[in-house]
């Protein structure tokens, strides 16, 4: 369980103009998603985890965080678009206390106010309503998750069957 | 050199305070402390007051305290500070 | 709120607290001398940490109040029914006026209106009788005969400023409880502006006090600035003292102050002018200082319960921790050196058992000190609807858990008031129908088998049945046709939206009580369970565990997953022999020395994954008077857990209660035996 390293590229930090915000990228199912780092207070490698029975598919179970037991999401299958494929790179990215199971974590990185648009109606794979923005990222657009809507207690919580 | 308009010597203002005082005593030898608008003081205020006055006495600087208010006095007196302070 | 006037509202919610037991156990019984003590007492310790906080209003309002029962304490004034009345109210002023202090708010006007009058009151029994308000003015300010002359040295530790408090407001309470004369600043130690860390504490005070105090009552001014306050204090007549004194505080220019400001003489001291003798004394300094300030904290030490939930916490990793250490020598070879090794482990296990024992004792409390609070509601709400009870409380001795005393408060209270309200008859009633005109409720705690029993009786109507289940078929809670038992149908009125009493009352709610009782005693993993007998009356047990943190489980695996089944659940373990399994076909169910045992598949039921052995194990389980057969894997032996939640996110999921992390740190999920049963026989139905 050990942490992943990640270089930040402070240089860049300082040669930022504007307004900028720090992201994590990384990949799931495939797809570059970037997320507030700010949500985001680890990054580990995949680990095993305990199957909790009666939750919804896409609630994985729990696993142990140094002695805390944090739930675990899978957020392809979050997104519905299947199970995430663990291999060598499948990483967890703790947001707010739950670990989310993706396919590796790519880069943190600066992003200027000017190149976050609003999300479009269409043309993503994933719900409009888990995309806070879209944003330009080394040539290609990519969403930016709303953390508040994928990660909505009551919708994680509810039970499956009733 | 004069000091006017401080409201409080309390514990949230004394680092300012402090900074203030010694420039004064870097630049004058001549220094009036009015406290005629000072309304509140507690202990951590009357220590500082006290250091200013000892670092005065040390560098032959005169310091004078005046226009003491009636309640400040009393907070003084309360803890017997007047002698320290030079005011007796 | 910092972390001074946090001990000061709890302080006086203990003050408060003692005082109106006193009140109205005077009420009820006769008045003792030991009761008017215990108020005067509290009063007087009110009065002491307010001044400490500078709490105007509070002193000025418990002065009169401690001048009234000062009288009465000294037999110029007998107490009668009505100034006991008055207490109660003034008792509750003074709560209000704590909050408003605490708060920052002034009081309302009606607040303050209220506070002149009971002032007004309490004046009207102390002049009434033969002293006369000029002499109690004078007694005050002049000073006892029996006064003494104490010397009170202060120096503050490093964060004193920073905790807020006034030493002005310290003096000025000393010169009310006795005269101050003199004060000495000592100031030699604040250094010039450069040097000078405004927020450090460098001044320092002498102080000569005269008052018929004890030491204990000076050190009690402190109390609240204990930890950071150096006091040495001692009589100042007392020979050799001032010597002493000079050369714990060692500063240079003491004793010369001392003399010059005639807090004693050149001839006291034995030794030349500030000696510089140093090493030795310094040390003992901070030792003899020290437990004259503790002193009277000794019996009892305030200690923030995270502190103690965190030794627990880690406690129990440790017992986790040791079972594997355990499990690893007892499965080596055995030979002559493990045999030692595995004596060793044992006995740390054993000596660990113990400390855990000692730190969960920490959290248990008496339910008593709870119990008597509800002695006031049970008073005022039964006078409030005029009806006459006897409130009996038994078992105040019992111990338990400090969080489920603090998490059953509510729900208990709401109990009794529903007893108050519901079950007892009004006196006419009563008579009518042949009782006695006074009822009774009775509130019990006990131990029984590794939890604790509280039963609240009363000996009221007791629960109409068939308004129950009219209610209930109403409600749509239970079919028309049904042939409940009448157990089942009392359990009802712990469902949702069913509330009997006809009229609603504002004592006992709109039927929005009894679910939120049963979900909280179950969310302590407790039960609860009613008896009624129609004109007799009800009795409503509860049953909690001792602890929260820790239970003692058996661990079992299904499929992939490992589970604990709380031991107190478990009443034994068989294994399914094939034949059996073959005897049972299609049923659900299985033939236990000629009873009928229903049988719960935990793979099926939890949908997990097939097993990896062929035995497979049942765990008798029970719950109340149900005896379920839980089919499980294998079986891996009893484990003792601490308790975690598994988080929000499964805050629906019924039938697990938490997780715990095993030695391997791997999860274990925590069945819930009663919601599991239930769930069980939902699915059948």
């Amino acid at each position: 369980m050990s942490s992943l390293d990640l270089d930040l590229d402070y240089e860049d930090e300082l040669f930022v103009i504007g307004d900028a915000q720090q992201y994590l990228f990384f990949k799931s199912g495939g797809a570059i998603y970037a997320i507030d780092v700010a949500d985001v207070s680890e990054m580990i490698e995949y680990q095993t985890f305990t199957r909790v029975p009666m939750m919804q598919d896409f609630i994985k179970g729990v696993t142990n965080i140094r002695g805390s037991i944090v739930a675990v999401v899978d957020l392809l299958e979050r997104f519905g678009l299947g199970e995430t494929k663990v291999g060598a790179k499948t990483s967890m990215i703790i947001v707010r206390n739950i670990a989310l199971i993706i396919d590796e974590v790519h880069d943190v990185a600066n992003l200027l106010q000017e190149n976050i648009k609003e999300s479009l109606e269409f043309g993503c794979k994933i719900e409009q309503r888990f995309i806070q923005n879209m944003a330009k990222y080394n040539d290609t657009h990519i969403a930016i998750l709303n953390c508040d809507e994928i990660l909505e207690i009551s919708e994680l919580s509810t039970v499956k069957g009733s | 050199m004069l000091i006017e308009n401080i409201k409080e010597i309390t514990i949230y203002e004394v680092q300012t305070l402090k900074t203030l005082f010694l420039d004064a005593i870097k630049e004058s030898k001549e220094i009036i402390l009015d406290m005629a608008t000072v309304g509140k003081i507690d202990m951590v205020g009357i220590q500082l007051l006290i250091s200013f006055v000892k670092t005065a006495q040390s560098k032959n600087i005169q310091l004078r305290l005046q226009n003491i208010p009636e309640s400040i006095l009393q907070q003084i007196e309360l803890s017997r500070c007047e002698t320290p302070l030079g005011l007796t | 709120m910092n972390e001074e006037l946090e001990i000061f509202l709890e302080d006086c919610d203990d003050q408060l607290q003692m005082m109106e037991n006193a009140l109205v156990a005077m009420e009820k019984e006769s008045v003792t001398e030991e009761d008017i003590g215990a108020i005067f007492r509290a009063v007087h310790t009110i009065k002491g940490s307010a001044g400490m906080f500078g709490f105007d209003q509070i002193v000025a309002f418990t002065h009169t109040g401690e001048n009234l029962f000062d009288k009465i304490r000294q037999g110029e004034i007998e107490i009668n029914r009505e100034m006991v009345s008055l207490f109660l109210l003034c008792k509750d002023h003074v709560e209000k006026l704590i909050e408003a202090a605490v708060d920052d708010e002034p009081l309302s006007s009606d607040d303050k209106a209220n506070g002149e009058e009971l002032t007004a009151a309490l004046n009207v029994y102390i002049n009434g009788k033969s002293v006369k308000k000029e002499e109690v003015v004078a007694l005050e300010n002049s000073v006892d005969e029996a006064a003494l002359s104490w010397h009170i040295s202060i120096r503050f530790n490093k964060d004193f400023f920073t905790t807020g408090m006034s030493i002005n407001a310290i003096f000025k309470f000393l010169d009310g409880m006795g005269k101050v004369l003199k004060n000495l600043a000592i100031t030699d130690n604040i250094p010039l502006l450069e040097e000078l860390d405004p927020m450090l504490p460098y001044i320092g005070f002498e102080l000569l006090f005269l008052g018929a105090s004890s030491k204990e009552e000076i050190i009690d001014v402190f109390e609240f600035i204990k930890d950071d306050v150096d006091l040495i204090i001692f009589l100042s007549d007392e020979e050799g003292s001032y010597e002493t004194l000079c050369k714990q505080r060692n500063e240079e220019r003491l004793q010369a102050l001392l003399i010059e400001t005639e807090f004693t003489t050149v001839d006291s001291f034995t030794q030349e002018l500030h000696e510089a003798e140093t090493t030795v004394v310094v040390e003992t300094t901070q030792e003899e200082a020290a437990p004259t300030i503790k002193k009277k904290t000794s019996s009892s030490l305030r200690v923030d319960s995270n502190k103690i939930d965190k030794l627990i916490n880690y406690m129990s990793e440790i017992v986790i921790a040791n079972s594997k250490i355990l499990s690893l020598v007892s499965s080596e070879d055995e030979e002559e050196e493990n045999s030692e090794l595995h004596e060793a482990a044992n006995s740390m296990k054993e000596l660990l058992e113990h400390v855990r024992d000692g730190i969960m004792d920490i959290r248990m409390v008496q339910v008593g000190e709870s119990f008597n609070k509800y002695n006031r509601i049970v008073n005022d709400t039964a006078k409030k609807i005029g009806k006459d009870i006897e409130f009996v409380i038994s078992g105040g001795d019992t111990e338990l858990d400090k969080t489920v005393v603090e998490r059953i408060s509510d729900p208990l209270v709401h109990m009794l008031r529903n007893s108050i309200d519901h079950g007892i008859e009004l006196p006419q009633e009563r008579v009518a129908s042949g009782k006695s005109a006074k009822g009774r409720v009775d509130l019990r705690a006990y131990p029984d088998s590794g939890s604790i029993v509280i039963e609240i009786e009363d000996n009221g109507k007791g629960l109409d049945r068939d308004k129950i289940l009219e209610k209930a078929i109403a409600n749509g809670l239970v079919n028309k046709n049904n042939n409940l038992s009448d157990e089942d149908i009392y359990k009802l009125i712990f469902e949702a939206g069913l509330s009997t009493a006809e009229k609603v009352s504002d004592i006992s709610g709109r039927g929005v009580g009894m679910d939120v009782v049963r979900r909280n005693i179950e969310d302590l993993r407790g039960t609860i369970e009613i008896a009624s007998e129609l004109g007799k009356g009800s009795k409503i047990t509860i049953r909690l565990p001792l602890t929260l943190a820790i239970i003692d489980g058996f661990l079992v695996q299904v499929g992939e997953t490992k589970y604990i089944i709380p031991l107190e659940n478990i009443k034994e373990c068989i294994e399914l022999t094939p034949k059996e399994e073959q005897n049972m076909g299609d049923n659900e169910f299985i033939n236990l020395r000629g009873e009928m045992l229903p049988l719960l598949n935990v793979r099926t039921l939890l949908n997990e994954k097939e097993s990896l052995t062929k035995r497979k194990n049942i765990v008798i389980v029970y719950f109340g008077k149900k005896s379920v057969g839980l089919l499980v894997d294998e079986l891996l032996g009893e484990y003792q857990t601490v308790i975690k939640s598994l988080g929000e996110v499964f805050d629906n999921l019924v039938g697990v209660s938490g997780g715990s992390i095993l030695g391997s740190g791997e999860i274990a999920l925590i069945f819930d035996i009663p919601r599991l049963i239930e769930l069980k026989s939902r699915v059948v139905e």
